[in-house]
């Protein structure tokens, strides 16, 4: 089974953890038009790369960020996110 | 067949004599002996059918490797089926049949299949049985001829224990290369786990003599060594069934499953024999050359009197030799080359010194049968051009035919690794050519036969693994070459077409030689098709000693080289493996609120939600279960009643930024909601879908207490951690869940009884409608919440989970005059129902948005920014598609609806029913429904219950149950 | 009694087993605990005269067996184990503080200890508790599918591991490892056997 490592927590067994999806960008909800809204809502990049993902230690509820290469499955690193904010 | 006199290093011990059945008469063997062993040691050379053509057949592998050694074992009273003889350990008591015959082994009646064999060809069911009228007729045929042992369906419930283990270099295979590993990555530093399939370490370094012991004596050194290594633990009798991500991998020992996660893996395990192919190649008596050198040094059991011996390598040479070691005549060598190696030559000179006779480019024609139907003589013959036979042969009687004509690597585990393989031709073998990080591999699964090379392969291969996981470069090693250049073990093509067939390939599926010339003239040419139209490799034994050989033949048929035709995908499991060693104790956790001893005892009716055990209702004596129900409806309508909600979820939300993070999480608006209130959230989805509702409390100015829904609690909890990461907000969540305990108490005369247990003043100036007080209940601290799901005047009472039981029964205690009532989750959904309450979840679906819902009024679309708002915004612009509506039947019979379904609008479907119950309080049958636009604006419908049949329904404006809300903000009792 | 262990209706049918089994739990849910979170919480904590562990998820015990649990970064279990409360129960009183915000704890708590615990954890947790080399770990993982706290602790020749749940599970946790332990032969063992079972008076 394969394994990740929680920056807090260590390397666990991936059946610790839940996937929250690719870290994507809000578009701005006052400015953006309803066409750019709804491909944020509904739409998510199938391409085969290096994605940013959030991913939480169950136990511990702690989320981190992880950068997978989703080719090869490879976690490439993990870290805790940053203090600064994302949009809103 | 016979057994030794004893043998030194033979693994039975005869002092301890065994006494078992084999189809019903009486044998006996030692402690040691496996199954097939000990048969063997009586004589009885036929052990089984074959699948289809239900041939006699006796041992062939003697290790698992074909699966004419299936047996059906009745011990201890327990029934166990497809117990694979060549490794199953005799037990005293032990009573074996064979499997998959009629009328017993020796007069199996379905024989007559092996005469219809020519309307039986591979692929046969394909092309028949297509008439609809006989098809369920040939379907039990069929399932009544097929399949192997029989179930017993009244075995009991075992619950096999799994373990975990930790190690740093998982040694997959005992024989000469792995024990050579293992002491090696141990000299090193590293923590060994070293893991054989047979009951003892040493494997081929053992049995493989060829009339001299200075190897097995060697491999003997090296398994007491390991024996006392600090730094070394063995399993025997373990496989490793499966190699799974980051080098985890499930052993199967006898008892249970061991998952492993190693730090690297060494793969050591070896190569698998493969047959030669002729005419009745699958004979009792014929067998493979290590299968009979196992029974000679394993169980001291000579196969036969007389053998020849099908050869294309010093292997057979080496057989050949130990049979005469043990008093077994050898009528000859055929060895298929034209120009045997040095090795083989060295060796067939022994062997002519003791009377031999070598016959080089000479192939077995075919083997005939005597009456009992074992093996009575072979016709050899010379190899011509193309493979040939020519028309002169010569006939040798013998009793005993012994093939060792190539190996087959056991790489399954090193593909399911990752490990990309080559053909290599010197060996004439796939061998790794990449291997991933932290996986090795070392001995005749790299191609490496002789003995001294497998050992200093084994011992370079674990300081690597060593290296790797101390994170060190592995020692830099001279490069002065492996002694001797190893002859080629593996002939191309040990395969001998005949006019009469019957040359197996496959023993498990009685594949023979046409049966694949006819599947690729079908079109069924690559590998993939090849193997599920013929169905080779699909056996017990999963293509182990027919793989190899259904490669050649498909590129023979395509003119290619084998290298270039590809190779099935390798997959879990190694071996065949006992479900209950897969399925364990079956942890399936549950959750309970603390009140379970409690609601046994006032009769509740259990129902799951999700993890959770709730009380459905509480029986009463003499009442059915409706009418239980019903009688706790009336309570909380005019009495007062209890119920434990204790599955909510809970979260408390702290800090300076706690408002503003539920005004963007909720649809409502709560940064204006005063300390000491309550109100009502609904949650959205980014797409404004409805995910979740409860009520969100504020205790304070930067401290709130909300609930979800019971079955979201873990999630949306989840979801609000990410949340506060993602938007770096000053806040502190709690999943206080399980930790509170929540009773609601309802009813008119709730308040008369809660007084009399609370510190707080409940006076409707006080402690008005949707408000939330903190202070001790029956001396507990507690938080007391007005709500109004149940639309009756009531108190939702939440204490720390240690008091639950204590507060619970004051309650009781304190409304025994009131004659206060439990009541149950069927109690409360009626209540709700009467108020024309949603259920998030059963009233609303995945794409229901808050305007479907009516439930306009929980949002607050002037707010700056919430989850769903902009999404709101769009529908808002857009038609609906559905709505929610109320309604009451016309005419309430017997039939009810039920939830799902149809609404009719004319013969059209236009909506479904998503809750339904017959009210008590109303005396009619009402409903929620969600419903096209078009019927929504209208003022009835339809309904299709079971059976086809219809009610109408008026829609009804929501609540049903008293419309201006009175009852819940209720000053005083009626 | 107004408090009842979230194990109490095991302990109703219970059987328990005498001192000296290969492996043993006991039920601690009755200590006294609290629990605290934010951004003040280690100024207060080390305010109120607690040792404070720095590391994330490590944890230390004082002279009066008081563990304080670093949990993650910034979130903290105080918890009395042996008989001097008075601190802990103070502390829980003053939890309404800027900056530390107070996280209820209810849980199911035990010990599980004996020479074969760490057979029993092998059986029913995958985290390798023998090759973590910290000193004073806090482990937070899954023990037969529910979420765990684990903070193992030497005792003499052995280590006892201290046992945190949420109180919703903990019926069925703490089953089904009394059920593994009893084929092991060993089982619950009631208050007052365990100082027997150190060699303590």
């Amino acid at each position: 089974m394969k394994l990740l490592t929680c920056p807090l927590n260590g390397t666990r067994p991936i059946s610790e953890f839940f996937y929250g999806g690719e870290v994507r960008a809000m578009p701005d909800p006052d400015t953006c038009t309803d066409t750019e809204w709804s491909a944020y809502v509904f739409n998510r990049s199938g391409v085969a790369a290096v994605k940013c993902e959030w991913w939480c230690h169950g136990p511990s509820g702690v989320w981190f960020l992880a950068e997978r290469d989703t080719t090869t499955d490879t976690v490439l690193r993990t870290y805790l996110a940053p203090s600064a904010a994302t949009r809103r | 067949m016979k057994r030794l006199p004893p043998l030194s290093g033979e693994w039975i011990d005869r002092k301890q004599p065994i006494a078992f059945t084999f189809e019903g008469q009486p044998f006996s063997g030692f402690a040691g002996d496996t199954i097939s062993s000990a048969l063997a040691a009586n004589g009885q050379r036929i052990i089984g059918r074959s699948f289809k053509y239900h041939r006699p057949r006796g041992l062939l592998s003697v290790a698992n490797h074909d699966s004419n050694a299936i047996m059906q074992v009745q011990h201890h009273g327990r029934t166990l089926p497809n117990v694979r003889a060549d490794v199953t350990p005799l037990a005293d008591g032990m009573r074996v049949t064979a499997v998959n015959t009629r009328g017993g082994l020796a007069k199996d009646s379905l024989h007559l299949l092996d005469r219809l064999s020519a309307f039986l060809p591979v692929g046969f069911y394909y092309k028949a049985f297509h008439s609809k009228r006989f098809f369920p007729r040939w379907e039990r045929l069929f399932r009544n001829l097929a399949g192997l042992s029989e179930l017993d369906l009244h075995s009991s419930r075992r619950r096999t224990p799994k373990a975990y283990a930790f190690t740093d270099v998982l040694v997959v295979g005992a024989g000469p290369s792995g024990l050579a590993a293992a002491l090696s990555a141990a000299d090193n530093g590293a923590q060994v786990m070293l893991v054989d399939e047979n009951a003892g370490p040493g494997g081929s370094g053992l049995y493989a003599r060829g009339g001299q012991d200075a190897d097995a004596r060697q491999t003997l050194q090296l398994m007491e060594r390991v024996r006392q290594h600090p730094r070394i633990q063995v399993l025997c009798n373990t496989y490793a069934a499966g190699y799974y991500a980051d080098h985890w991998v499930a052993l199967i020992t006898p008892t249970e499953m061991v998952k492993v996660r190693a730090a690297s893996v060494v793969f050591a395990q070896g190569a698998f024999e493969q047959p030669a192919v002729f005419h009745n190649n699958d004979l009792p008596g014929i067998l493979l050359a290590s299968g009979a050198q196992r029974l000679l040094s394993r169980y001291a059991v000579a196969p036969c009197q007389r053998v020849l011996v099908l050869t294309a390598n010093p292997q057979g040479y080496a057989a050949a030799l130990d049979a005469l070691e043990h008093g077994i005549e050898v009528a000859g060598i055929v060895d298929l080359r034209t120009a045997p190696g040095p090795a083989s030559t060295q060796l067939a000179e022994r062997l002519q010194a003791r009377g031999v006779p070598v016959s080089t480019s000479a192939i077995i024609e075919n083997a005939r049968a005597g009456v009992d139907g074992c093996v009575r003589s072979v016709v050899v013959k010379t190899r011509g051009q193309d493979d040939v036979a020519t028309a002169a042969g010569q006939t040798h009687e013998v009793d005993g035919v012994w093939m060792s004509v190539g190996f087959a690597p056991a790489h399954s585990l090193l593909l399911q690794a990752g490990a990309r393989l080559q053909m290599e031709s010197s060996v004439g073998q796939y061998v790794p050519s990449m291997l991933p990080a932290g996986i090795f591999s070392c001995g005749k699964v790299t191609g490496v036969y002789g003995f001294t090379s497998r050992l200093t392969d084994g011992t370079r291969v674990g300081e690597q693994a060593a290296a790797y996981v101390q994170r060190r470069a592995p020692k830099p090693r001279s490069t002065a070459g492996t002694p001797g250049m190893m002859e080629m073990p593996n002939h191309p093509y040990p395969i001998v077409a005949h006019a009469k067939g019957k040359n197996f390939i496959d023993f498990d599926e009685d594949l023979q030689l046409k049966d694949f010339a006819n599947a690729v003239q079908e079109g069924f040419d690559s590998i993939e098709l090849l193997k599920r139209y013929t169905t080779v490799g699909m056996g017990p034994s999963q293509g182990k000693h027919s793989n190899l050989n259904a490669l050649r033949i498909l590129a023979k048929l395509r003119s290619e080289a084998v290298g270039r035709v590809g190779a099935p995908t390798a997959r879990p499991m190694f071996h065949p493996v006992p479900l209950s060693h897969l399925a364990g104790r079956s942890f399936s956790p549950e959750r309970a609120t603390q009140l379970a001893g409690a609601h046994e005892a006032l009769g509740a009716v259990w129902m799951l939600a999700g993890q959770w055990k709730r009380p459905e209702y509480y029986a009463v004596a003499g009442l059915s279960r409706a009418a239980a129900i019903e009688q706790e409806v009336r309570a909380v309508r005019e009495g007062a009643g209890l119920i434990d909600v204790g599955t909510l979820g809970k979260i408390e939300i702290h800090g300076p930024d706690a408002a503003e993070f539920l005004d963007r999480v909720y649809a409502g608006r709560y940064g204006t909601l005063t300390a000491g209130m309550t109100r009502y959230g609904l949650m959205l989805d980014e797409s404004g879908v409805i995910i979740d509702d409860g009520v969100i409390a504020r205790l304070a100015d930067e401290s709130f207490y909300f609930t979800t829904t019971t079955g979201n609690s873990a999630s949306i909890y989840r979801e609000l951690g990410r949340l506060a990461t993602q938007w770096n907000l000053k806040v502190g969540l709690v999943n206080a869940t399980g930790h509170y305990a929540a009773f609601n108490l309802a009813g008119p005369l709730s308040r008369r009884i809660l007084a009399r247990l609370t510190t707080v003043d409940l006076a409707q100036s006080s402690f008005p409608f949707l408000g939330l007080r903190e202070g001790l209940v029956a001396g507990v601290p507690a938080r007391l919440m007005r709500v109004g799901f149940v639309g009756e005047l009531g108190y939702e009472i939440h204490v720390p989970v240690h008091s639950a039981l204590h507060v619970w029964e004051a309650l009781f205690a304190a409304g025994a005059a009131e004659a206060i009532r439990p009541f149950g989750v069927e109690a409360q959904r009626v209540l709700r129902l009467e108020k024309g309450h949603l259920i998030v979840g059963q009233d609303t679906d995945g794409l229901t948005d808050p305007l479907q819902a009516g439930c306009e009024w929980a949002i607050k679309m002037d707010k700056p920014f919430f989850i769903g708002q902009r999404s709101l915004r769009i529908l808002q612009k857009m038609p609906k598609r559905q709505h929610l509506v109320g309604f009451r039947l016309t005419a309430p019979g017997t039939d009810l609806p039920q939830e799902g379904h149809l609404v009719l609008a004319g013969t059209e479907m236009a909506g479904r029913v998503t809750s339904v119950t017959r009210s008590p309080t109303l005396q009619a049958v009402i409903g929620l429904a969600m419903v096209t636009p078009a019927v929504a604006t209208g003022t009835g419908f339809r309904i299709r219950i079971d059976g086809g049949r219809e009610v109408d329904a008026i829609i009804t404006p929501l609540p049903f149950y008293d419309a201006a809300g009175a009852r819940q903000k209720l000053a005083e009792a009626p | 009694m107004t408090r009842r262990s979230p194990l109490a209706d095991w302990h109703l049918q219970a059987s328990y087993c005498c001192a000296g089994v290969p492996v043993w739990l006991q039920d601690c849910s009755w200590r006294q605990r609290f629990g605290c979170k934010g951004p003040e919480a280690t100024p207060w904590l080390e305010a109120l005269g607690f040792t404070v562990p720095q590391p994330a998820n490590s944890c230390a015990f004082d002279a009066n067996d008081i563990l304080v649990a670093r949990l993650g970064t910034t979130e903290f279990l105080v918890e009395a184990m042996s008989a001097t409360t008075q601190s802990v129960i103070a502390a829980r009183e003053r939890l309404s503080v800027p900056g530390v915000y107070p996280v209820i704890r209810q849980d199911a708590a035990f010990i599980l200890g004996g020479p074969r615990a760490t057979d029993l954890l092998l059986e029913t947790c995958s985290y390798p508790f023998a090759s973590d080399a910290r000193s004073t770990p806090v482990v937070m993982t899954s023990m037969v599918g529910a979420g765990v706290t684990v903070v193992p602790r030497r005792a003499g020749e052995t280590t006892e591991f201290n046992v945190w749940c949420d109180p919703s599970f903990g019926l069925y946790l703490w089953s089904t490892l009394v059920e593994i332990a009893q084929e092991m032969g060993g089982g619950a063992i009631a208050d007052g056997q365990q100082s027997t079972l150190r060699g303590e008076s």
